[in-house]
Parts: structure tokens; C-alpha cells; sequence
């Protein structure tokens, strides 16, 4: 298990995306996606379950994605998010937007390794 | 936009997660106490949480709200000249609207004073021939309470003017005589004292006005004792400030109930079963009831007309039972007069919006530029239109805070000066409600004024503007102008007719006759009171003796005495039956000095006046009864059955003519003068004419007079032309508001004209340059745009003239002697609305064509 120090901090636009992300195969409710992010980043990318919150909330306020209620894999009732197609077009931007960055910071961070 | 989700659910979400999470912990193996910590540590903390999910929801509509007002207010403040140019015209439709609406929230909404004011009653009898009211019987009254069931009180009144010695103080009071339940009808509490049994008419309850300023709030007072007309009395209790419950007056003594009054007293009325075959005289009551709870309307109506007619009232008239709501009774006939106004005023509130749209639209055209602008970088209609609205709420606020401050100001006004015209006008304030109501329509005048010219200004097509001149208005622009500027002379011109309508009606119940100066009229009533004046004989002696003093007071021309329809009659010709329709054969009697018509001014039609030492059995008739009575027949020398004497009859000796001097807003009515000598007389009005100004004698004359018998008090002292002025009081009302708000329209739709045409005229600069440059006479460019902008006046004119007459027909029950459709006045009307609105668009036009073309070319 990664030390608390090796943890990183979320940024809020980066949770918006990882929640997108993890949505994609299918709708699932609040606690299965706190879950799934921790696990899918093999638990560095930590995040304080309750930001997830306002983060839902946020997205379900842009249209990306919808709520309705449904039973959970232990059979409780409860709150399922959902993609919507506007959200799925969303993802496909941040994605490719987030590894336009991503690349950009490698790039810079390789050339400094450069001799000059 | 999604709409916010249920955030209720949001609690059971977050203590699921956080169960789940417990659960997952369990399964790693720990403690189920550990597990259930490390789940909350996981999960931080669920107020903040909650906190910033309901913040995701509000934050955005809140912010642009605070935006947009910041916004508004910038704007408004940026531009100090059409602040208050929209604040003020808005201010004044807001202040009049408001101000009405307080009359009518005094006079028809606020609820009567008393305990169970929509279980208040009116009880009355009515005679069922004509359906007018008639007098209510002590008898009847007693029968009535004693056996209905339907009533849990029921309470008998009357007015007596009565004088009062209280040394060194003698006045005249105005006193209510109440019977038993009064108190507990209004839940009166006396300040001072315990209010007596009700059968006591020897103890006084006096009003805290009179506690006041006749006694100078001197506590002392209870138990004082005092002479009432002419009888001693105790005053046993004060009633507290502002005691002032809705008691209507008789229908044929009509402002009596708008007289002050200053005590209240019981009354014992008689007892119930009494035989009315073996009784001469009945006493006259009004009486006010309250509903058993759970009762309705037409229970008691039923039970009271069963109880009614079960009654053997043997010669009496036969009479039928009238129950109404006391609310109805008190302001039925101002009611219809307050709507007429507060649509009146309503009419003035859509005029300035109207207008407001206008200066708007003029000046949105100037922010074309920048709305384009927003538009195409992808700002949205629907914000940018609740931005203009924003900016409409801002102005409408302040528009609305002036407003409140206007109908205060009206509102003290016509109270101070209106105020014995409409029932309950005096109970006008600015209360919380009113206050709601000026919020309320601020609000929806931002929306009525802003909506308009935010639409026209968002389909503000973006590409167009950006290549063209600022000052092309659009299309749609330069049309709602016009709209607003023909709607807003149209309803001026309904304004105008109908104030001119009222103005002819009142016009025509002033006219006197020609001989007649009102001014130069004084009158003065006296009522017998006390021990010495119990029989006829000193109380003709007093009047022979006041008509001598007048006589010879200085400066009196004419002196003469009536008692001013005190009575009433049915008309029996000699050797004839009691006619059948005996209200179609009725005719009130005056008894009279023989100087009494000349003093007026009326001239004989036929025969002679009646004779000045008074010989017996001469009868002077007016012009209305010999049309009523004696048709196509000479009445001089006919002989009537006179009403107060069995088997007596008198000659008519002469026809007078009519002559409306009590209520002058109605037909005059059938008359009948007898000689005062022989009568018998309660009381009598004296009138002098003078050779001056009534007022300026008054002091002089009422002194002088009252030294004849310190002990009768002289009242009602006024002129002529007060009390015909007081007749007509309510039609004055109207119109004096009419009026004001027809000449507050003028002033708003002629700055609106002003500013529609210097508007087009801005936006044609450059045309109007091209001309002049091209050598068009300055004359001509003048007549162009004068004709341009006449053709809306026109075109406002004309609906206006048929609103008008829609707008008569409802108004015809006010008018008097003037059909709804009156053509003088509706050309009056429209020409002088035509020639101050060719005034209005004829100044900009003027500045438009001095302009120097080459500026004006030069202009953007």
C-alpha cells in the first residue's frame, strides 16, 4: 500500500474527468465510484470520498451525466450516475485535452534532461 | 441547464457510502468500531460537503442575479438624466395607482369595526312598491329581536342632534342613542368608566374626541352631570381613540352618518307584541344586526320576512324586510365610483409604462451596438434579456420608492380635503398592505415597461448592426415606438373624455338660477330643545322673533325660514281615494316663511306665493308635483287633503318653480310649502341673503342671532353654496381625482410624443442633412416629420374615441344631464389633445431642421 506522501491531490477538473471515466463502462452509484478510482490508480490517486460529492453534482448540473435510483450489488437502495451522451462526447475532449497537457509536461520536463 | 436534483436524498446517499465503506473495512478485518471511523476519516467532512453540493446549485443563479443587479445598477447610475426621467414619470403612475388602491383598501377591503364584521348586518324595511327603503318601526325592531333566532344580536339606533350645557360650554352634539348588544357588537372598552346598563338614556358615554377638546382630557369628568337637551344626563364612561363604528344614516337624511359623533347613549326600545291597531305613534329606529354563527344571508332573510309578515301592523303601511351585509350598505354606492378610479389609475400606470418603454427603446438603440456585439461572441438571448429586465427592476425600484412616497402625499391630500364625500375615506392610510401592493406593482411594471424593448432588442439581428450605423434603429424598434405612442393618447384621450363627462355633469348640477348667488346665501338650522319649548306656541314665537332679528341685522337683504322637507305626504285631491301607488302620488312638505322662494330666487310659474299673514289652507306646489298630479290641469284653486290635519283641506295658490337645493344630483323633486304658523315644527333653517359674502357676515349674523335664547343652539351654520357643493361632494370626488389623473397622463404623453419624435428624428440625421443640403426649406422638413408623427397621434386619437365610448357606457350612472356620448365634449376633447400633441412633435422637428447639414452629414 502506497505511504500517505506518495498519495497525490486531486485537482477539481481532474476528478470530473476520472469520474467520467470511470462511468463509462456503466452507471454506478457514489461509493462503487470512489472505489473503482482508488483501485483503477492502484490507490495513489486518493480522493477524500466526500469531494466526490459536489463533483456529481457539478457534472449532473452540465448535462454530462444523470442520476436515478437503483439497487446496489448488496441490495440497498441507491443513487446511480449515469453517462450521458453529452457526457461521453465530454470525455472524449478532457481526454484528449488532458493528454495534450500530459504530453506537453512530459515533453518539458524530458527536455530539461537535455544537454544543451 | 439541468434543474437541481432533490438534495434530500443527498443525507441517505452519504450514510449509505459511508455504511458501504464500514462494510469494505469489516471484510479487511477491522473492528467494527474502527471500521466505522476509518470510513468518516475516508470520507472528510459531510457538513462541508453537503454544503459545497447545495452551493454547485444555488452559486450560478445567485451569482448572476447579484450580477446582474450590480450590473443594472451601474447602468442606471451611469445615466442620471434617464434615471430620473423613468424614475419620476414611473413614480407618478405608481403614487397614483397606489394612493387609489389605498382608498379602496380604506373603503372596501379593511374590514367594518366591529366583532364579527362579515356576520354584521343591515337591518331595514323596504316598501315593496318602489323598493326603496323605508323607516324601520320600533315596533317592528322589537317583534323582530324578541323572535328570530337566525340574529344573535340585534341592535336599534338613532342620531339626535341634541344641545348640550355643560357650563360654562354650550354646543351642539351629535349623539348616538344605542340599544341593548351595541357594545358587544363593536368589543368596545371604555378608557374611562364602565359603560352602563343600555336601558340608561340618562348616561353618557363619551367619544375621545369630546373627552378631549371639551373636556381637556380631564379625568375627573366621569360621573360629571350635564343638560342634554334639557335634561340632566351623567357621563359614565370614555370610549377610546379611533372607536368608530360603521353606522349608516337614514336614506332620506343622506351625510348624516358623516357627521363625527360625539357620545353614545342606550336606548330603550319598546317591548315586543305590541298591538299596532292601538297606537298612534311608532318610534324610527336603524338597526344593525349580527348572524348567529353558521347562519347565512338568506336563512335570516328567510326567517326575518316569515317573522315580518306574521305581524298585524293594522293601518300601518305594509312593508317587507331587506337583510344586508352592513359592508354593502356602508360603501355600495362608492364602489362602483373607486373602480372607475383605480382603473383610472390604472389607465395613468399604463401610460407611463407606455412610456418608459419608450425612453428605453430610444436609448437601447444607442446600446444596439454592444448587444450585437455580446450576441455574437455567443452571450445568450435569454441572459441578456433578464439582464435588460434586471436593469427595468432597478429603475422600477426606485420608480417605486418615489411612488410610495407620491401616494402619501396624495393620500394625505384627498383625505384632507375629500373627506366627508366617500364613507370611510377618513380610515385611509398607508398601511402594510398598500405598501405590498406598491411592491407588487413596481415589480410587474418593471415587466410590462421592460419586456417589451428587451425583446425587440434581442432579436437585434448581429451581423447588420456591426456593419451598419448605430443610428438606424431597427424596424422592430422604430414599431414598438409608434404602438406605445398611439396606445398611450388612445387611453389619454378616455382620461380626458371621461373627466370631461364628469365635468359637464357637475357643471350642469350647478347651474343655479340666474337671480340666485349661493355665495350671498347663509343658513342656519335650529332644533327645539327643552321644557320651554314643548308646545307650538313658543316655537313659532321663536321663529317669528329670529325672522324679525334677521331682519333687522345690517347687511341682510332677505330673511326667511324652512323646515326643509321635513315631511312627507301622499297627494289626496279633494273628493278623491287615497290613490293606489302611493309613492307615484307622494310629495315632500316644507313648511315655509312666505319669503322663502323669492329669497331663492324662484319665480312663480302660476297664481301668487302664499300670503304673509298666513291664512290658513293655502298651499304653494312646485313644478314637479303639478306635472306629477294635476296634468294638463290648471292646479291654482284645486284643494288637497293636508297631510297633518284629518279632513282638512288647502288650496294650491300658486306653482313654483323647481328648485333642486338638497341633493342636486337628482331630479328635483314633487314639492309642497305650507306656512309655517301652522304646523307644527321640530326645528327650522333659516336663511339670509346677504348683501356680500355670506362668510365674511357669519360671526356677526350667528351671534346676533343666538342671543335671541342662549339655551337653543344655532348649528349647521354654512352657505348655500357650501351645502349645494356638500350635495354633490361625491361627484366632485371623481372628478377632482379624474381631472388629476387625465391632466397627470397629458404631462406624460406629451413628453412621450416629444420624445418619440426627437428620437425618429435623431436617428435621421443624416436624411434630414441630405435634404437640407439638397436645399429643402426648413418649413418643409418641419412639416414632414410633423406630419410623419401625426399620423400615429392620428391613428391614437381615433382609438382613443371609440375606447372613450366603451369607456361612457360604464361611466353613464355617474353622468348627470350629459348622454355618454356627448359630442361637444368628445370634440373638445379631441381637438385640444390633437393640437398639444402637434405642440409636442412640432419642437424637436424645429431643433431637427436648424441642423447643420454639414454636422449633420459628418454624424455617425
Amino acid at each position: 500500500m502506497p505511504t500517505r506522501e506518495d498519495r497525490i491531490e486531486l485537482l477539481q477538473g481532474t476528478l470530473d474527468l476520472l469520474i467520467l471515466r470511470t462511468l463509462r463502462p456503466g452507471p454506478s452509484h457514489g461509493h462503487a465510484i470512489a472505489k473503482a478510482i482508488e483501485r483503477s490508480s492502484d490507490a495513489i490517486l486518493q480522493v477524500e470520498q466526500g469531494s466526490l460529492y459536489p463533483a456529481l453534482h457539478r457534472l449532473l448540473k452540465r448535462g454530462w451525466i444523470t442520476a436515478e435510483d437503483g439497487t446496489s450489488e448488496n441490495n440497498r437502495r441507491a443513487k446511480f450516475y449515469r453517462l450521458t451522451p453529452l457526457g461521453r462526447k465530454q470525455l472524449a475532449v478532457e481526454t484528449s485535452k488532458w493528454e495534450t497537457v500530459a504530453a506537453a509536461i512530459a515533453r518539458v520536463l524530458h527536455r530539461r534532461e537535455r544537454p544543451s | 441547464m439541468t434543474h437541481r436534483p432533490d438534495l434530500d436524498d443527498l443525507d441517505r446517499e452519504i450514510a449509505d457510502h459511508i455504511d458501504a465503506e464500514t462494510l469494505d473495512n469489516i471484510a479487511q478485518g477491522m473492528s467494527e468500531t474502527d471500521a466505522r471511523a476509518a470510513a468518516l476519516r475516508k470520507f472528510g467532512n459531510i457538513t462541508r460537503v453537503k454544503e459545497d453540493v447545495r452551493d454547485v446549485w444555488i452559486a450560478a443563479w445567485w451569482d448572476h442575479c447579484r450580477q446582474d443587479a450590480r450590473d443594472a445598477w451601474r447602468r442606471v447610475r451611469r445615466s442620471p438624466g434617464l434615471a430620473i426621467a423613468v424614475a419620476g414619470t414611473l413614480a407618478l403612475g405608481i403614487g397614483l395607482t397606489t394612493a387609489i388602491f389605498s382608498v379602496v383598501n380604506a373603503v372596501l377591503m379593511r374590514p367594518l369595526a366591529y366583532v364579527n364584521p362579515e356576520r354584521t348586518v343591515w337591518l331595514s324595511t323596504v316598501d315593496p312598491r318602489d323598493n326603496t327603503e323605508g323607516m324601520l318601526s320600533g315596533f317592528d325592531f322589537a317583534d323582530w329581536r324578541a323572535q328570530s333566532t337566525t340574529l344573535a344580536r340585534a341592535v336599534a339606533y338613532s342620531f339626535w342632534d341634541a344641545t348640550v350645557v355643560a357650563s360654562p360650554y354650550t354646543g351642539r352634539w351629535r349623539i348616538l342613542s344605542a340599544s341593548d348588544g351595541f357594545w358587544a357588537m363593536t368589543g368596545a372598552q371604555p378608557v374611562l368608566g364602565t359603560l352602563p346598563p343600555a336601558d340608561r338614556e340618562d348616561v353618557l358615554i363619551l367619544t375621545h374626541h369630546t373627552f378631549r377638546d371639551r373636556f381637556g382630557s380631564d379625568p375627573h369628568v366621569i360621573g360629571r352631570v350635564i343638560t342634554v337637551g334639557g335634561e340632566s344626563a351623567t357621563i359614565g364612561a370614555v370610549l377610546p381613540e379611533g372607536f368608530a363604528p360603521q353606522l349608516p344614516a337614514w336614506q332620506w337624511r343622506p351625510g348624516v352618518d358623516q357627521i363625527a359623533i360625539d357620545a353614545y347613549r342606550g336606548l330603550r326600545p319598546p317591548a315586543p307584541g305590541q298591538n299596532r291597531r292601538a297606537v298612534q305613534q311608532a318610534p324610527i329606529y336603524l338597526a344593525i344586526g349580527e348572524l348567529a354563527a353558521g347562519v347565512s344571508l338568506e336563512q335570516a332573510r328567510a326567517e326575518l320576512a316569515t317573522i315580518h309578515k306574521g305581524i298585524d301592523r293594522g293601518e300601518w303601511a305594509a312593508t317587507s324586510v331587506a337583510v344586508t351585509p352592513l359592508r354593502d350598505k356602508v360603501t355600495g354606492e362608492a364602489r362602483f365610483a373607486l373602480q372607475l378610479l383605480l382603473a383610472a389609475a390604472l389607465c395613468v400606470l399604463l401610460i407611463t409604462c407606455a412610456n418608459v418603454a419608450n425612453l428605453l427603446l430610444s436609448r437601447a438603440s444607442a446600446r444596439q451596438r454592444e448587444i450585437a456585439l455580446r450576441m455574437s461572441v455567443g452571450g445568450g438571448r435569454l441572459r441578456l434579456v433578464r439582464q435588460l429586465l434586471a436593469e427595468s427592476l432597478a429603475f422600477a425600484v426606485l420608480g417605486g420608492l418615489l411612488g410610495i412616497m407620491v401616494a402619501w402625499a396624495l393620500v394625505r391630500t384627498i383625505v384632507g380635503a375629500l373627506a366627508p364625500s366617500i364613507p370611510r375615506l377618513a380610515e385611509t392610510t398607508v398601511d402594510t398592505r398598500v405598501l405590498a401592493f406598491a411592491a407588487a406593482l413596481s415589480c410587474v411594471t418593471a415587466l410590462v415597461f421592460g419586456l417589451g424593448p428587451a425583446l425587440a432588442l434581442s432579436r437585434t439581428n448581429a451581423l447588420d448592426l456591426l456593419r451598419g450605423s448605430s443610428r438606424t434603429a431597427s424596424p422592430r424598434v422604430r414599431v414598438a415606438a409608434r404602438a406605445s405612442m398611439v396606445l398611450q393618447l388612445a387611453l389619454t384621450v378616455v382620461l380626458f373624455s371621461t373627466a370631461g363627462l364628469l365635468l359637464k355633469s357637475v357643471w350642469q348640477m350647478t347651474s343655479y338660477p340666474p337671480t340666485l348667488d349661493p355665495g350671498q346665501v347663509l343658513m342656519v338650522r335650529v332644533e327645539f330643545a327643552g321644557e320651554a319649548y314643548r308646545e307650538p306656541a313658543p316655537r313659532t314665537a321663536y321663529v317669528d322673533a329670529l325672522l324679525e332679528r334677521a331682519r333687522q341685522l345690517p347687511g341682510v337683504r332677505q330673511a326667511a325660514v324652512t323646515t326643509d322637507q321635513g315631511s312627507w305626504t301622499v297627494v289626496i285631491k279633494e273628493g278623491q281615494p287615497v290613490p293606489e301607488d302611493r309613492a307615484a302620488h307622494s310629495a315632500t312638505v316644507s313648511s315655509v316663511s312666505p319669503g322663502f322662494g323669492p329669497l331663492l330666487g324662484l319665480s312663480l310659474v302660476r297664481g301668487r306665493w302664499l300670503s304673509d299673514n298666513g291664512q290658513r289652507g293655502e298651499v304653494l306646489i312646485n313644478e314637479a308635483l303639478a306635472r306629477q298630479d294635476f296634468p294638463g290641469v290648471d292646479p291654482i284653486g284645486q284643494r288637497l287633503q293636508l297631510p297633518w290635519v284629518d279632513n282638512r283641506l288647502g288650496t294650491i295658490v300658486g306653482v313654483v318653480q323647481d328648485l333642486k337645493y338638497a341633493r342636486i344630483d337628482a331630479d328635483a323633486e314633487p314639492e309642497l310649502f305650507v306656512h309655517y304658523k301652522h304646523t307644527r315644527l321640530f326645528g327650522v333653517t333659516l336663511a339670509l341673503r346677504l348683501d356680500g359674502d355670506a362668510d365674511a357676515a357669519l360671526p356677526t349674523v350667528v351671534k346676533a342671532l343666538a342671543d335671541i335664547d342662549p339655551t337653543q343652539a344655532l348649528f349647521a351654520v354654512n352657505t348655500l353654496e357650501q351645502r349645494l357643493s356638500q350635495s354633490i361632494a361625491p361627484q366632485r370626488f371623481n372628478l377632482v381625482l379624474l381631472a388629476t389623473f387625465a391632466v397627470v397622463a397629458l404631462v406624460i404623453v406629451v413628453l412621450g410624443i416629444y420624445g418619440v419624435v426627437a428620437y425618429t428624428v435623431s436617428a435621421r440625421t443624416q436624411e434630414i442633412g441630405i435634404r437640407v443640403a439638397l436645399g429643402a426649406y426648413q418649413r418643409q422638413v418641419v412639416g414632414m416629420i410633423v406630419r410623419q408623427a401625426m399620423s400615429s397621434v392620428a391613428l391614437g386619437l381615433a382609438a382613443g374615441l371609440v375606447l372613450s365610448a366603451l369607456a361612457a357606457r360604464l361611466v353613464a350612472t355617474l353622468l348627470y344631464d350629459v348622454a355618454p356620448t356627448d359630442a361637444p365634449t368628445l370634440a373638445a376633447v379631441t381637438a385640444l389633445l390633437a393640437a398639444i400633441a402637434v405642440a409636442a412633435s412640432t419642437v424637436p422637428a424645429l431643433k431637427a431642421a436648424v441642423v447643420d447639414p454639414t454636422i449633420a452629414l459628418r454624424a455617425d
